[in-house]
């Protein structure tokens, strides 16, 4: 309402040294109109629908019961499990909203504050400044960083058109094989170091586990992929891994296609050769310490120990593999609390890189955003809200042809002007659609383009005339 | 090993189940009649006591005012729901309203609520165990329709507590059936669980590989079930008897209940016989005093026209299953019937024209999902039993946004146990604590989502606003039970979180139901059946529904 949705990401507050003494409605305002407008327009048919068959279908000889929607009313502390705690009453329940734009309701939470999807400092990553095996091992990570960019940009080649069924029936043809790519992930296990201890139970599920994590993983934004977690804690094995890791990360073979296993396959062998040098793959606790205390620094496909080029029904099986390992049924009936929660975490972490790998659309976005600059950041898969995907399919459709008919007419007609070589034609066209549609990018670049050629051959005829 | 054992239940809209598992092999435990599907009925007695199972259902009628049936149908809803206000139309005990817009049972004086009547139920079907068994036991899996809210589920999870029992999992009955269908038998298939119980229908698509049981999506109507089809018969039935004789049978709740129980024989009647034979003999009396029978006579074609939409609607939800799995319906390697109404021809016959496949044989509809119950129960104790289930969230979580709106947190059919972190700011300078309503649902109005509660954070660093950052997590667990919990990003301080606005029962409710639920005696046998003809003579005066 009072600032235009354009930029859907612009709900947070950018500068917090601003203070706040305007009263602008800088922190919830952006949120607001753009939710209240992409909504409400979408929603106007069922939301006037709605209150009138709901409620007298049945033939009610009885009295009216109160009218649907939750009372927000008081409310003593209730739901038992959940984690309680003694509850005091809000200062200024109603006073949350000083701002113009919506009048504050009665139900409504005072509180909330606006959303803020990706605010400039990111939680996952708060403190990765980490001094602590830094500065020698960036040169080496730089090395093997090259090809990695190299080859992870063509995965989408070898993909193929990997609809839901085609994978799916691909995943069952080839059945629950056993998935060789992800052994390297977990028997590469330095179980000496002092790692295990350095991890504290942690408190709760759910809970950032960020803080526990920095003195592990002195990922920088910058390098993409590596062998980067493992590589504090093994300092002198650091070519060899560097070397073994870099295998199954990212498979010199391009065409991963082909068969499911035999790309995956080769990596084996470099690894087992360090394991045997780790004790113990089988033991089923190291290995979940293993893989909690990397949650934040692997991304999803180091996570299921699969390639980027894998299909989808490498990503399936893998997944059932990994389930096998970390499914916390597999420890139901131990008593090692903090272990469980551990477990709970490690495959919370599978379940939601399965759930975005499964997905060709995700997936895509994923891969391009870890394999971008800021992959550090990016290693959780961060989902457009609903508001953001519908408003970022419109600016699509407006960048390609426009959103307004007659404009777009005019438009296709000047595109059909300018292969004939009309230009004049052609400019006439496109200034048409521009005043239909003045904003779009796209017209006013073929625009300036036509433009351009009709000066040359303005140009090229007066030269002919002399 | 006295604690060893886990016992899985299936807590039905209108039966319930109660399965162990044997020498490998789930077994379902009769009681000591030999019946082994036990009404969800609860009877309240004079003597205090209280009668749960088949017996209790012969009350329904005799004792309609402190006999409790269709429980599951209120279970964690508000009292403001529809469902809530049809079934205080239909239901002859007294439903009321409790704090927090919960619901309460009023039964004489004394007010019971939703969970306490279930662990009634749960409580008979632990005694039915114990008393196979010969040992106690306090550990259970029980399941819900896949389709359950957390509402419901916490709800059901309560009354598990509240029945002496530890609830190891609240397991989806279509994931139960499936369990039971592929454990042990090393198949790679997708199957599809059409579970049309007598309240609800949920509709799972599964892939089983090996021993992984992957749901990859499920669909649901929590408003259509066996009952739905009952209900159509018994309109058929007052409304010829209004037309015959110009009384209203709809008006008495006695004559519902008589309704009710004839309709309910006449569909099992037409799905066996193909047509069925109506006699209520004595069902009310005239203004004259005139006592009159209902008799009538049903078809399998006239029943097939009276439920053929809500047969329609059961593929409506199977399509949107299918369509959310990315699957059609010839991607589907094994269609598998769960619930008392899919013996019906009709059903039968759809599902096979749907499927263009033949359903299963051989599995009891009744029962196979306790008997996954009791399958999950047995792999959570038995450390070498190796089965994983991979379930899936059947509704969208949101949160509530200014204005009455809601925004997606995880989507459905997102595989659990997940989590999702959302990052939030203060509005105002100083400001102490933030609010956030957790919604589920699928619309992005508020109105239109189920509230699952009001969270409130406090504790974090206190600054000007915009400044703080509170990352709230939201977590859905493997029963399908939603956490919240929060953080200051920069501190990582963890906050304090406070439910303000809940349907469930608070903990100091549910130690005082625990108790009550520990003194209240079971009745057994049937003893306190009324004798019949005890009831004659509250015969309901129905005055004439039509004026010349």
């Amino acid at each position: 309402m009072s600032e235009p949705p354009d930029k859907p990401g612009s709900g947070a507050p950018d500068s917090p040294g601003e203070t706040p003494r305007k009263t602008t409605t800088q922190p919830l305002a952006p949120v607001d109109p753009s939710e209240v407008q992409e909504a409400g327009f979408e929603t106007t048919g069922t939301f006037r629908d709605t209150p009138l068959p709901g409620v007298p279908k049945l033939d009610a000889p009885f009295p009216p019961a109160p009218p649907p929607g939750p009372k927000a009313g008081a409310a003593p502390p209730a739901g038992p499990p959940r984690p309680a705690a003694p509850r005091t009453a809000l200062p200024r329940p109603g006073a949350a909203h000083g701002q113009a734009t919506p009048p504050p309701r009665p139900g409504q939470p005072p509180g909330i504050g606006a959303a803020a999807p990706a605010p400039p400092p990111v939680p996952r990553t708060p403190t990765r400044e980490q001094p602590a095996a830094g500065p020698p091992r960036t040169p080496t990570r730089e090395g093997p960083a090259a090809p990695t960019a190299g080859t992870r940009s063509p995965p989408q080649a070898p993909l193929g058109s990997p609809t839901g069924e085609f994978l799916t029936e691909q995943a069952r043809a080839s059945g629950p094989a056993p998935q060789p790519g992800v052994v390297p992930a977990r028997v590469f296990r330095p179980t000496d170091t002092p790692g295990k201890p350095a991890v504290p139970p942690l408190p709760s599920l759910g809970v950032n586990i960020a803080p526990v994590i920095p003195p592990l993983a002195p990922v920088k934004a910058g390098p993409p992929r590596t062998a980067a977690p493992r590589v504090p804690h093994r300092p002198t094995r650091d070519p060899m891994s560097e070397t073994s890791i870099g295998i199954p990360v990212v498979p010199p073979l391009p065409p991963a296609e082909a068969g499911g296993p035999p790309p995956v396959a080769p990596v084996v062998p470099p690894v087992a050769p360090a394991a045997t040098a780790t004790p113990a793959p089988g033991d089923p606790e190291s290995q979940v310490a293993w893989k909690a205390e990397r949650l934040d620094t692997l991304d999803y496909f180091e996570l299921l120990g699969v390639p980027t080029t894998a299909s989808a029904g490498e990503v399936k099986r893998a997944f059932y593999t990994e389930s096998r390992a970390y499914h916390p049924d597999r420890f139901f009936q131990l008593d090692d609390e903090a272990f469980k929660t551990r477990v709970h975490e490690v495959y919370k972490r599978v379940t939601e890189a399965y759930y975005v790998l499964r997905d060709d659309v995700r997936r895509k976005k994923y891969l391009a955003d870890v394999s971008g600059p800021d992959r550090a950041s990016k290693l959780r898969f961060d989902e457009l809200s609903e508001k953001e995907t519908i408003a970022q399919v419109k600016q699509q459709a407006a960048e390609q042809i426009g959103l307004n008919p007659k404009a777009r007419q005019q438009f296709q007609t000047a595109l059909g002007e300018i292969d004939r070589g009309n230009f004049v034609a052609a400019e006439r066209g496109l200034k048409m659609a521009l005043t239909y549609e003045p904003q779009n990018a796209l017209y006013k670049e073929k625009l300036t383009e036509v433009q351009a050629r009709l000066y040359e051959e303005s140009r090229g005829k007066a030269f002919k005339i002399k | 090993m006295a604690d060893d054992i886990a016992i899985g239940i299936d807590l039905g809209t209108s039966y319930s189940c109660v399965s162990i598992v044997e020498n490998g092999e789930p077994v379902v435990l009769p009681n000591e009649w030999g019946e082994v599907n036990h009404a969800s009925v609860v009877s309240f007695l004079e003597d205090g006591t209280v009668l749960v199972g088949n017996s209790a259902k012969r009350n329904i009628i005799t004792r309609a005012e402190t006999t409790v049936y269709s429980a599951k149908r209120l279970i964690g809803r508000y009292f403001f729901s529809d469902e809530v206000k049809k079934a205080m139309a239909v239901m002859p005990y007294r439903i009321v309203e409790g704090d927090n817009n919960s619901v309460r049972i009023q039964v004489r004086d004394q007010l019971y609520s939703l969970p306490e009547i279930s662990a009634l139920v749960l409580k008979e079907m632990k005694a039915i165990a114990e008393q196979y068994l010969g040992r106690p036991v306090n550990k259970a899996v029980v399941t819900v329709p896949a389709y359950f809210n957390d509402n419901q589920r916490q709800a059901t999870k309560d009354a598990g507590r509240i029945a002496g029992l530890n609830v190891l999992r609240i397991l989806n009955e279509p994931t139960a059936a499936a369990l039971a269908y592929g454990f042990g038998r090393d198949v790679n298939q997708r199957v599809v669980i059409y579970d049309l119980g007598g309240g609800t229908f949920d509709v799972s698509i599964l892939e089983i590989g090996k021993d992984v049981f992957e749901v990859l999506s499920t669909a649901g109507d929590t408003y259509l079930g066996g009952d739905d089809f009952d209900d159509r018969i018994m309109t058929w039935l007052a409304d010829d008897f209004l037309a015959r004789t110009r009384l209203d049978l709809r008006q008495s709740k006695y004559c519902l209940q008589m309704l009710k129980e004839a309709a309910e024989q006449a569909k099992i009647d037409v799905g066996q016989k193909g047509t069925a034979d109506v006699l209520c003999q004595n069902i009310c009396q005239d203004a004259s005093g005139q006592v009159m029978d209902l008799r009538a006579t049903l078809s399998q074609d006239q029943f097939n026209r009276m439920v053929m939409d809500l047969v329609q609607r059961t593929f409506k939800v199977c399509d949107e299953a299918l369509q959310s799995a990315r699957l059609t319906a010839a991607d589907v390697d094994a269609v598998i019937l769960v619930g008392g109404p899919t013996r019906l021809p009709i059903v039968q016959n759809s599902v096979r024209h749907y499927f263009q496949k033949e359903p299963l044989e051989g599995i009891n509809p009744d029962q196979v999902v306790a008997m996954g119950a009791a399958l999950q129960a047995h792999a959570l104790m038995d450390a070498r039993t190796e089965t994983f289930l991979v379930d899936v969230t059947p509704l969208s979580l949101r949160i509530g946004t200014v204005g009455g709106y809601t925004e997606r947190i995880i989507e459905k059919n997102t595989p659990v146990p997940i989590d999702r972190s959302k990052t939030f700011t203060t509005s105002r300078d100083g400001q102490e604590r933030v609010k956030i309503r957790v919604y589920q649902g699928e619309s992005n109005r508020a109105d239109e989502c189920e509230m699952l509660g009001e969270f409130e954070f406090a504790g974090f660093r206190v600054g000007y606003r915009g400044e703080v950052k509170i990352e709230v997590t939201f977590e859905i667990n493997t029963d399908g039970i939603v956490n919240v919990s929060a953080a200051d990003t920069e501190t990582g301080q963890k906050t304090s979180t406070t439910i303000s606005l809940s349907s469930g029962l608070t903990e100091a409710d549910i130690q005082r139901s625990i108790l009550q639920n520990r003194q209240t005696r079971l009745a057994r046998g049937m003893v306190h059946a009324v004798p019949p003809g005890t009831s004659r003579d509250v015969l309901p005066d129905l005055p004439s529904a039509v004026e010349g």
